[in-house]
Parts: C-alpha cells; sequence; structure tokens
C-alpha cells in the first residue's frame, strides 16, 4: 500500500538477540512523527526507573513525513531516549542536522527503534530493505571522523553515518551522537555505547512520496520560500541595505557587499541578498563572523547545514594553523558547537605566538571544537565550561582530587590561554580518566558527586535554571516569562527556538507587538526587551505555542531553529509571515488534510505524554514544586551600584519574580488542559484526546492528580 | 581558474507602497503643453526617470542639480511659464515609484523600487554634509523606533563610512550644541561606546540594551 | 570530417521525422560549422567503416552547470529535480547528482578524506550534471533508440513508451548519470525542464547556471573545467 509523507516502516533491532524486523508507522500516526512517535513507543515499552545504560532502554532515531520530502528545513534526525545526565534519568530528546534523516527515509524507515546490547561492538548496516548488525571491532576506539570514513568504505561514499566516539563508548554522561562533518546530538552517546553500537550506515535508494501533485508542493515551496529570513528567522539585515527598512547589528542575515567566504576558490561575495533573490538565500547567513568575529571571514570555504535547507548556519573552514596542532585543516561547526569548547578556555585564548586577539580566539576555539566533535563530548549547552570555571576557582578540585591528579593537570596552560590545554581536559573526559573526568557527568551529578553547596546552584554567572542541572537556554534574556517558563518544561536545556524565531526577529518592538497580538490575542504576548511586565494570558498562550511547536518539529521533523516563520522579510507583507505552514505541508505530503489548529492539538497530546512519561520516572504528580521550579538566580532582583534591590519589571532589569513565575506556571497548565495546582495532566485531558490507557496506568500509579 | 558565476545584484522591480520619504512640496499650475511639445518634454522626463531610476538600482539617491548638469533642459522647455525639472518628472510618463526628498540645498531622488525610504533617508543624511546632523537624528530615530542605543560604528560603516576623526570631531561638537542635548553616551562592558536619545530612552534601559547588544547576545547564542 | 551525401529534400535526420527547417532551427544557432552539416541516406542512421551504426543528433541549445565553489550542499536542486520530473522526492532519481559526491568526492573515501574533496574533507561539493553530449553515449547505446533529442532543446530526453528499463544507457555513459527508475524500471536522466532547469531555480546561492552550450563547453570539458566530470575526464581543477 502506498504511503505519502510516511515511509510506513519502523525499523527495530535487538542487539540482544540480534533481531531486526519493520513494524507499521502508521498505527502510531496520531503521533506525527519522530518525537511525538518516540514518546508514545517510550511510554509502552520502557518502564520508567529504567536505566539510560541499561539493555531495556531504547534508543529512537526519528524521522517524520515531511523528512525526505525536500520541504525547506526538513532534515533534522530526533533522537529520543532516557538521559544519562539528568537527575531522575528523564526522558528526552537531543537532534542533529545534516543528512542523516533524509537518508533514513529514502531507505525506506520512518524511525529506528533500537533495544538490548549486543555481545560485543557492532555497527548498524542499513541498505534499504537489507539491514545486518555488522562486526565493529575495527572501528571501536576511533573517533567519529574516521568511524565515519570506514562504515562509508565499506557501504559506498553516498552512506550517511551517526556514530559515536570515544566518549560515548566509555559512557560519558555528556557525550554525544554525530553525523557528518558537524551534527551533533547532544546527552545520549553513552547510551549507544551502552549497547555496544557503534555507528549506524545507511545507503539508500528509494524514494518519499507525497500525495500532492509535484507542482503543487513546488508551489507551496516556493511560497515558503519568499517568507524565509535568515538563520532563526531573523528578517533583517545586520547592516542598512538598499532594500531594507530596517537593520540591527545583532542580526544573522549578514550578507552585505564586501562579505565574502574568503577561502572558496574564487571567494564568493555573500551580496546585497534581496529577499526577492531566491538565490542568495543561502549566502544571507553568513554566521562564521558572527560566531567567530570578523576575523572568520578570510576562513570560510563555504557554509553547510542540513538537507533540504537553503539557509546554512554551520561554518565550514579551512584554518591552516591548525596543522601546526596535528589536525586538520578543515573544521565546521554552529553556535555552541564553537562557544561550548570556547567556554571550556575560560580564562581566554592566546595563539601559538602568545597573542591574544580574534584570530588566536579562532584558532584556539577550533581545537576544541575539532576535538569535541571527533571524542564525541558534549557541552550541556556550554554549561561545562561554567563548571569547570567554578570548580576550579572554588577550589573544589584541590578538594576531590588527590594530589597526583591535581599537580597532574595542566593549569597553567588554562590560566595562560594556551589552547594546547584542550588535548589534555578532552582527553581525560572522553577516556574518563581520573576525577577531573567527571566534570562531564553533568551539574546535578557534579553537584552530588562534589558536594557543591547552595552557591553552585545560585550564581547567576553559573547559568544554572533548574535543579535538573541544565543552563539558560533562552531563558528569562527571552521575552521575560515567555522563555523562563519553556525552560522550566524539559528534562534537559529546552533546545527551544519557536519564540527566538520571533522575538529574535530584529523588527522594531512595536512591528513585533502587533504581530504578537495578531498570534496570540494581544500586544502584550511581547516585552520590549528589558522593559517587562507582568505575567499575563497571552504571554502563556505563547509559551504554549512554543512549547507545541517544538515538539511539532521535532515529530515532522523540521527545523526549529528557523521555524515557525512568525513574520517575513517582506514590506509588501507587512513583515508578516504564515504559521500554519506546518500544517499546510503535512497535508499536502500526507494527504491527511489537518488544519493548523488540529495539527497543534496533536503535538499538544505528544507533549503531554512527555509530560506523563516524567511523572512516572519522578513518582510524583507534583511537577509544579519537583520540576518546573528555576533556581533562586533567575527569580532574584539585581542590585545597584549603592547595593539596593532594583524591584523586578523595572525598565533594564529582567530578572522574574516568585510569585509572578507560580502565576506563569499555572497560566500555562490552564493553557495545556492540566491540573493547575500540580501541571500534571488530568484524566479528562488525558481521555479527550484519546490517552485513556494514559490516565488508567497513572491512576493505577497513583499519580493523576486530584 | 576564474569566476564562473560572479555575484548577480537583481533587484526587485516591484512597486512598494507607502514610502517614509520626505513630501515633494507642491508644483505650481500651468498650462499643458501643446501635443508636439509634450512629445519633447515626455521623451526628456523619460530619460530623466531612468537615470533616476539606474542610479537607484545601484543605492545611490540623484540629486536635481546632477540631472541637471548631466540633462542639460531643451531650450524649447526651459521657455515655458513655471518650467522645472521637478515638475517634468512629476508630470512625466507612470513614475509613482520615484519618491523626491528636500535637502537644505538641494532635492534629492530616489526609486521606491529599489530603495527603502529608511535607506534613502541615510544616504540624504550624508549628502547633507553635516555630520552632526546625522548622527543625532539617525541616534534619535533609532531610539524612538526599534528602541535602542546606536553603536558608534554604525557611523563609520557605510553607508555613513564617517571616518574616525570626523566622528569623534562630531562627537565633540554635539556636546556644546544645546539643540542635541538629549543625546547622550553609555558604554558596554567591553568596551564599546554607545549613543542615545533621552527623548525616547532612559539611561538604565540605554545601558542595558547596549550591554545586551555588545555581550549578552554573545554569550546566549 | 567524411564527405557526405547530399540531404534530400523531405528527409530527415532522426528517427521521428523533422522538417530540415525545424532541424536548422533547433540547430543552427549553435553550430558553429561543426559537425552535422552532411545529409543522411536513411532515417538518421549511416554506417561508419567500421559498418557500426551510428546517429546523428543536434548541439542542444543549453546545458546545466554547477559551480563547486559556491555549492552548500543543501539538494533542493536534487528535491526539486526528482519532484518535478518523477513526482516523488529521491536524491537517486535526481538528474543532478550531488548526494553521491557530497561526503568524499568524485573519488571516494580514501585515507587521506581529510582533505580530500567533500564535507569531511575540504568542503568542496562537485554535482555531476548531465552534459548533453554532442554523441550521447547513452542515446547511441539505447538498443531501442528510446533516447532522443527534444525538438525545442535539443537536450537529450528519454521516450519512457520505447524505455525498458535495461541500464545500457547507465553503463554506457562516463558519468554513469541516467538512472533507472527500480519502481518504474525505466530510466531517467536530465531534460534540462524544456529548457527551465528546476535545478537552477531551486539553488539558494545561485551554484547551478544554464549555459549555452558553446559557453559551457570548457567548464565541462576543457582545461579551465570545475565540474566533476572534468575529474574523472582527467583534466585538473
Amino acid at each position: 500500500m502506498e504511503t505519502f509523507g510516511y515511509t510506513g516502516k519502523i525499523l527495530r533491532v535487538n542487539l540482544s538477540t540480534g533481531s531486526v524486523y519493520t513494524d507499521d508507522t502508521l498505527k502510531y500516526k496520531e503521533f506525527i512523527g519522530g518525537e511525538g512517535m518516540s514518546m508514545k513507543i517510550m511510554w509502552d515499552e520502557v518502564p520508567a526507573g529504567t536505566h539510560p545504560f541499561a539493555p531495556e532502554n531504547k534508543i529512537i532515531f526519528g524521522a517524520g513525513p515531511l523528512c525526505g520530502t525536500g520541504a525547506p528545513c526538513s532534515g533534522r534526525t530526533n533522537i529520543t531516549s532516557l538521559l544519562p545526565s539528568s537527575p531522575f534519568h528523564g526522558i528526552a530528546s537531543s537532534h542533529m542536522g545534516g543528512y542523516f534523516a533524509t537518508e533514513l527515509k529514502y531507505a525506506g524507515y520512518d524511525l529506528i527503534v533500537i533495544e538490548g546490547k549486543a555481545a560485543s561492538p557492532v555497527w548498524l548496516r542499513i541498505e534499504d530493505e537489507k539491514v545486518r548488525i555488522e562486526d565493529a571491532r575495527w572501528m571501536w576506539g576511533k573517533g567519529i571522523f574516521d568511524t565515519q570514513a570506514m562504515v562509508a568504505s565499506f557501504m559506498g561514499k553516498e552512506a550517511q553515518v551517526a556514530a559515536i566516539g570515544q566518549a560515548g563508548e566509555n559512557l560519558v554522561n555528556l557525550s554525544v551522537i554525530r553525523t557528518g562533518t558537524s551534527h551533533s546530538a547532544g546527552g545520549h552517546g553513552g547510551v549507544m555505547g551502552s549497547k555496544n553500537l557503534k555507528a549506524i550506515g545507511v545507503r539508500r535508494t528509494g524514494s518519499v512520496k507525497i500525495a500532492a501533485s509535484g507542482k503543487d508542493w513546488l508551489e507551496l515551496d516556493s511560497y515558503m520560500m519568499s517568507i524565509i529570513g535568515a538563520n532563526n528567522q531573523m528578517v533583517v539585515p545586520s547592516t542598512p541595505q538598499p532594500w531594507a527598512e530596517y537593520s540591527d547589528k545583532g542580526s544573522r542575515w549578514t550578507g552585505r557587499k564586501g562579505l565574502f567566504w574568503g577561502a572558496a576558490n574564487p571567494p564568493v561575495e555573500t551580496g546585497e541578498c534581496d529577499p526577492h533573490d531566491m538565490q542568495s538565500v543561502g549566502l544571507r547567513t553568513m554566521k562564521a563572523i558572527f560566531d567567530l568575529g570578523a576575523g572568520a571571514e578570510k576562513y570560510t570555504v563555504r557554509m553547510g547545514g542540513c538537507s533540504h535547507c537553503p539557509i546554512r548556519c554551520h561554518s565550514q573552514l579551512k584554518i591552516p594553523q591548525l596543522e601546526k596542532y596535528g589536525l586538520d585543516p578543515y573544521v565546521a561547526n554552529t553556535c555552541v558547537g564553537w562557544s561550548g569548547p570556547r567556554g571550556v578556555m575560560c580564562y581566554g585564548i592566546k595563539d601559538f605566538d602568545g597573542n591574544t586577539g580574534p584570530d588566536a580566539g579562532i584558532v584556539g576555539n577550533a581545537i576544541g571544537t575539532t576535538l569535541a566533535d571527533d571524542y564525541g563530548v558534549w557541552c550541556n549547552y556550554a554549561q561545562i565550561g561554567r563548571d569547570l570555571k567554578y570548580c576550579y576557582e572554588k577550589a573544589v578540585f584541590k578538594r576531590v582530587l588527590g594530589a597526583e591528579e591535581y599537580a597532574s593537570i595542566p593549569w597553567n596552560k588554562l590560566l595562560n590561554g594556551d589552547a594546547t590545554f584542550y588535548f589534555d581536559f578532552y582527553e581525560r573526559v572522553a577516556f574518563k580518566k581520573g576525577e577531573f573526568s567527571h566534570i562531564a557527568d553533568g551539574s546535578y551529578w557534579i553537584a552530588q558527586r562534589w558536594n557543591l553547596g547552595e552557591d553552585y546552584w545560585n550564581d547567576k554567572n553559573g547559568k544554572l535554571w533548574t535543579r535538573g542541572g541544565y543552563p539558560v537556554h533562552h531563558s528569562n534574556e527571552a521575552g521575560a516569562q515567555v522563555g523562563a517558563l519553556i525552560s522550566c518544561f524539559s528534562n534537559r536545556d529546552s533546545q527551544n527556538h519557536s519564540h527566538m524565531n520571533f522575538i529574535g526577529s530584529k523588527l522594531p518592538v512595536a512591528l513585533q507587538k502587533e504581530i504578537a497580538g495578531e498570534i496570540f490575542g494581544s500586544p502584550e504576548a511581547l516585552d520590549a526587551p528589558a522593559v517587562y511586565t507582568k505575567m499575563n494570558v497571552y504571554k502563556a498562550r505563547f509559551v504554549k505555542y512554543s512549547l507545541v511547536r517544538s515538539m511539532l518539529h521535532n515529530s515532522l521533523t523540521l527545523c526549529n531553529w528557523m521555524w515557525p516563520m512568525a513574520v517575513s522579510p517582506l514590506k509588501e507583507r507587512k513583515y508578516r509571515g504564515d504559521t500554519s505552514l506546518e500544517s499546510k505541508f503535512y497535508s499536502l505530503a500526507t494527504g491527511m488534510r489537518m488544519s493548523e489548529k488540529e495539527l497543534d492539538e496533536m503535538a499538544a497530546k505528544c507533549f503531554t505524554l512527555q509530560r506523563a512519561y516524567t511523572i512516572m520516572q519522578m513518582n510524583t504528580v507534583d511537577l509544579r514544586n519537583a520540576h518546573d521550579q528555576t533556581t533562586e538566580w533567575p527569580i532574584t532582583p539585581d542590585h545597584a551600584k549603592d547595593g539596593t534591590d532594583i524591584p523586578q519589571f523595572t525598565p533594564g532589569s529582567i530578572q522574574m519574580e516568585r510569585s509572578d513565575m507560580e502565576l506563569g506556571r499555572t497560566m500555562v497548565y490552564r493553557e495545556f488542559g492540566w491540573d493547575e495546582t500540580t501541571g500534571a495532566p488530568t484524566r479528562s485531558y488525558l481521555e479527550s484526546v484519546g490517552l485513556k490507557d494514559v490516565a488508567d496506568r497513572l491512576a493505577a500509579a497513583g499519580l493523576l492528580p486530584g | 581558474m576564474g569566476v564562473i558565476f560572479p555575484n548577480k545584484k537583481p533587484r526587485s522591480a516591484e512597486a512598494v507602497a507607502d514610502s517614509p520619504g520626505a513630501p515633494s512640496p507642491a508644483q505650481p499650475a500651468h498650462e499643458p503643453p501643446a501635443p508636439a511639445e509634450r512629445a519633447d518634454r515626455e521623451a526628456y522626463a523619460l530619460r530623466l526617470i531612468e537615470f533616476i531610476r539606474a542610479e537607484s538600482s545601484g543605492g545611490r539617491l540623484t540629486s536635481l542639480s546632477t540631472l541637471a548638469s548631466r540633462f542639460p533642459t531643451p531650450e524649447e522647455l526651459s521657455k515655458e511659464l513655471g518650467f522645472s525639472i521637478a515638475s517634468v518628472i512629476a508630470e512625466g510618463p507612470d513614475a509613482s515609484d520615484l519618491k523626491k526628498m528636500e535637502g537644505s540645498s538641494d532635492a534629492w531622488y530616489f526609486s521606491e523600487s529599489t530603495i527603502t525610504g529608511s535607506y534613502a533617508l541615510h544616504l540624504l543624511r550624508t549628502e547633507e554634509k553635516d555630520p552632526l546632523m546625522l548622527i543625532a537624528e539617525t541616534v534619535r530615530d533609532e531610539s524612538r523606533i526599534y528602541p535602542r542605543p546606536t553603536d558608534l560604528t554604525f557611523f563609520t560603516d557605510p553607508p555613513f563610512s564617517m571616518n574616525e576623526r570626523e566622528l569623534s570631531q562630531a562627537l565633540e561638537r554635539m556636546e556644546l550644541r544645546p539643540d542635541m542635548s538629549d543625546i547622550k553616551r553609555c558604554a558596554a562592558s567591553n568596551g564599546a561606546t554607545y549613543l542615545y536619545s533621552t527623548k525616547y530612552l532612559g539611561e538604565t534601559l540605554a545601558e542595558t540594551l547596549a550591554e545586551w547588544i555588545e555581550v549578552g547576545q554573545k554569550q546566549n547564542p | 570530417m567524411k564527405d557526405f551525401p547530399e540531404k534530400r529534400e523531405g528527409e530527415s535526420w532522426f528517427e521521428k521525422p523533422r522538417s530540415r527547417k525545424d532541424f536548422l532551427k533547433m540547430a543552427g544557432g549553435s553550430i558553429a560549422g561543426l559537425l552535422v552539416t552532411a545529409s543522411l541516406a536513411g532515417a538518421g542512421k549511416w554506417e561508419d567503416s567500421e559498418a557500426k551504426e551510428l546517429r546523428v543528433w543536434a548541439i542542444p541549445s543549453g546545458v546545466i552547470v554547477q559551480d563547486p565553489s559556491r555549492c552548500v550542499g543543501c539538494k533542493r536542486c536534487e528535491f526539486g529535480c526528482s519532484t518535478r520530473n518523477s513526482g516523488k522526492m529521491s536524491s537517486e532519481l535526481s538528474r543532478i547528482k550531488v548526494s553521491r559526491n557530497l561526503n568524499y568526492g568524485v573519488y571516494g573515501v580514501t585515507a587521506a578524506y581529510a582533505k580530500a574533496d567533500g564535507q569531511m574533507g575540504n568542503f568542496r561539493i562537485v554535482a555531476e550534471t548531465c552534459r548533453q553530449c554532442e554523441k550521447p553515449a547513452c542515446g547511441n547505446a539505447c538498443p531501442m533508440n528510446a533516447i532522443y533529442a527534444d525538438a525545442r532543446t535539443g537536450a537529450r530526453v528519454v521516450d519512457v513508451k520505447r524505455c525498458v528499463g535495461c541500464g545500457k544507457c547507465v553503463q554506457a555513459c562516463a558519468w554513469n548519470l541516467p538512472t533507472v527508475d527500480p519502481e518504474t524500471r525505466k530510466t531517467s536522466k536530465c531534460t534540462s525542464c524544456e529548457g527551465d532547469p528546476t535545478c537552477v531555480k531551486l539553488c539558494p546561492t545561485g551554484a547551478i547556471r544554464y549555459m549555452d552550450y558553446k559557453e559551457a563547453e570548457n567548464l565541462l570539458w576543457g582545461a579551465d573545467a570545475n565540474s566533476g566530470a572534468t575529474v574523472v575526464s582527467g583534466a585538473t581543477t
């Protein structure tokens, strides 16, 4: 039977028994795909209390119905499993870009569900319907780049590979699964390692079918391309341009005359990038100078990214100086793929000759990024660097490491900005050498193990957002309570840009408020930067929209660093976007007509399922107090120079306020239809969305509210 | 190996509504010219209009004085009662995309199809050769529209491209101007200097925003 | 150049009967004194000295060329091509081939992959595009004469009614560019989308151009060539 959007097949692999079989995707279609379906499978099959490294845990690589259709920005892979760095091993998803998910779809699979544990290192070889579990003994111990090359040498140069490095093999909590040159999914590397699964290779000859005609599909693509902006859907250029009414130096739309991909052969000028010019969409986001400073222009070969994305937000650099350090000159990444490692060199970076300055920072940073990407070490959204600094400055290392181990660490390199510190740091972490390596356990576990007190959690510079051990990630600095509340609802750093792709558009605030009013019911949904107001229902709607859309994107799969399209760069559209695009693409692809509201409700149901699973894992219905609280510093007023408090909601302050946040939680719970006291899903809500079985199981465990 | 595909400079040909450019003053009424003369008048207007559009495609304004020197008016037309280049353009073939801005000593044209009113205003202020007004007015606009303080490097980068000496001299002189007393400075912790207008932004907010732009955004990628 | 007999009035150069006027219209602009000036004694074929049948092909008006310095590996070209031309999304069926060279370049995985072409090396992505060869090996190899030159563009296109999916075109092509669709058992190849290539329109960096054939010759074949086929053919980049 022909399926549209979906391939119709889930690949199931049991590494303990070696059995490989397929299951029917469409029996889970009410959970959309990707993350939604993964939540359902985990709910059904992995009991709460399972350890992430136990064979009974499952790890699910998910694509969705839009993956492989060519819809703009539809190349992401969702990975769902239990998270080793979480205090209660919370269910969580990580994501990687690149080309893996589309290859999986063309090979004929919507998801891969992996369980069990192989007796010895293996890799999974997928070539359309031929799926084999292969011996990985010669790959085990290799870095991720070599591993991918080895798989491709077996399968052919077109194979796309997901792999772990030594960090994942050694069950480091903060480890990644990676694909391609620069795409990392943070947190689940050890889960693959615990299963003795080194890599997954996919080679395909198939296709993805859509219900609509090719003509209609290309028309919708063309419409979306007219609305799309730059990275994070910023729709304003960073410099004044003749075609633009506005400009903003903080914008990722950095393309302009005189700005080049300097290491291309010949150099490629990014140019004016008029939003009507469809052949310059991929030139708008010259991310290298955004992430690394002006000095990165000359190193930039091109911008890269994920399958079927025109934006290209990964900087691909050639840095010849890396060869002095014994590394290959080619390095690529984006955002925290750079700043995470940079944060490890917490006292700055000097170059080979001892100079500081922008180029020194770039070369040194690239060493860290290369090593992290090869060993497969995660940064916990840059938290690892802050934890390192804290533990050094507060003499925690002096206390917990033996004298010999302490003396063996090249602290002088760290203090002097010598980037060769990275070689020592990443090796210790990836191979779990010594007590020091526990810095990569995750903040909660570090705090436990090394008895870090309350001042660790309440240090504003430490940026820990919740007691789960995750940092700020577009939190109170992103739309006041909107970002602050979004960050409370995940079991990891929130990985949510639904709100950023609107708040960060760089349009004038008055215009954004107008648009917010159209989407959420009132301009009060959006506060001006640092001019914060008290909580209101419109902000709660904005929070729900953001949480729901993130789940939706991770299920379809679409890139949550671009979608939703709340705004556009077009003056003739008065900068309005189209938030119904997800449902339009979904309807045309699958043939199952879904309105914007209906699709959002499906995603809300998936998000509620994640909530229900979290309740089972935490064994409490009171998520408000056990899960959704921030640490103290976000709700503490700033101090003026004379030491007096600056009250929250004073212009210039971005601090939140305790009771206001509690009100915010209540309002968000209400938006979702959950119990307003605890934040737990109610039986009536669960039954209304077809999750009666979930309600029954929660009730049996005494975990339904009221 | 040469460049295969040199960068294109495509421009949208769509006319765009609602330019914020300065309105042109009312043209003096006069009798319409006779048919034969009208053809010459139209041909002349078309040359002017096409030149303005071509310049606009290149991101440039066109002044009335430039038009007058590049396209000397034909004698028959210059004898018309109430003749002006501006009226020729205004009454010429459809030029609804053309906008006119009055400067202190000249007037400036652009096509809205290829330059927005905001950008044209930046260019106009540069053409006026009054760096103090350029800085003050731009800072006031930024403080009002976005609202945000303005980084000093905004003025040394295109399209203003002031040099450092020009900029620092202008800033010193501005401090002596009572009509510019609303323009204040603030600094981010990395040393970057910003300007803001107290008409639209308070000191604390301006400082907070400058710090966010310079430091906070980079710490929250 | 061989001494060919004069073409008789009303005779066609191709399998599909065409008027002389059509032929000249199609080929005239780009020929520049080359190749097909001869007349035929039959239905577009004659025998050479080795008694092998040859067909005569008009020069295409345009050909698609990719610039590796601008290609960002987004694969929108592949998506657009397969959607428009096969009605489904498939890198395999795309007539412009990026995926095959994306990670490790034209030559594939080597021990020195970290500095070789491809995303995993020096980031250079070389797409392979149909050259619309003057003497198309695909068309000449087809036992069913299912590949012919389009009347308007000269692009070498597939008549799916005649195609039996034998794959000889794939083997014959020096770059294995035609692809047999395993679902339909018909081959597929670049048609230049009737002179308005979809890949060109969908490329977000302007890395793909539809160029005049003569202009493109050097880029595809000569010493200045940028594209992957030229690497295969031995010319340096």
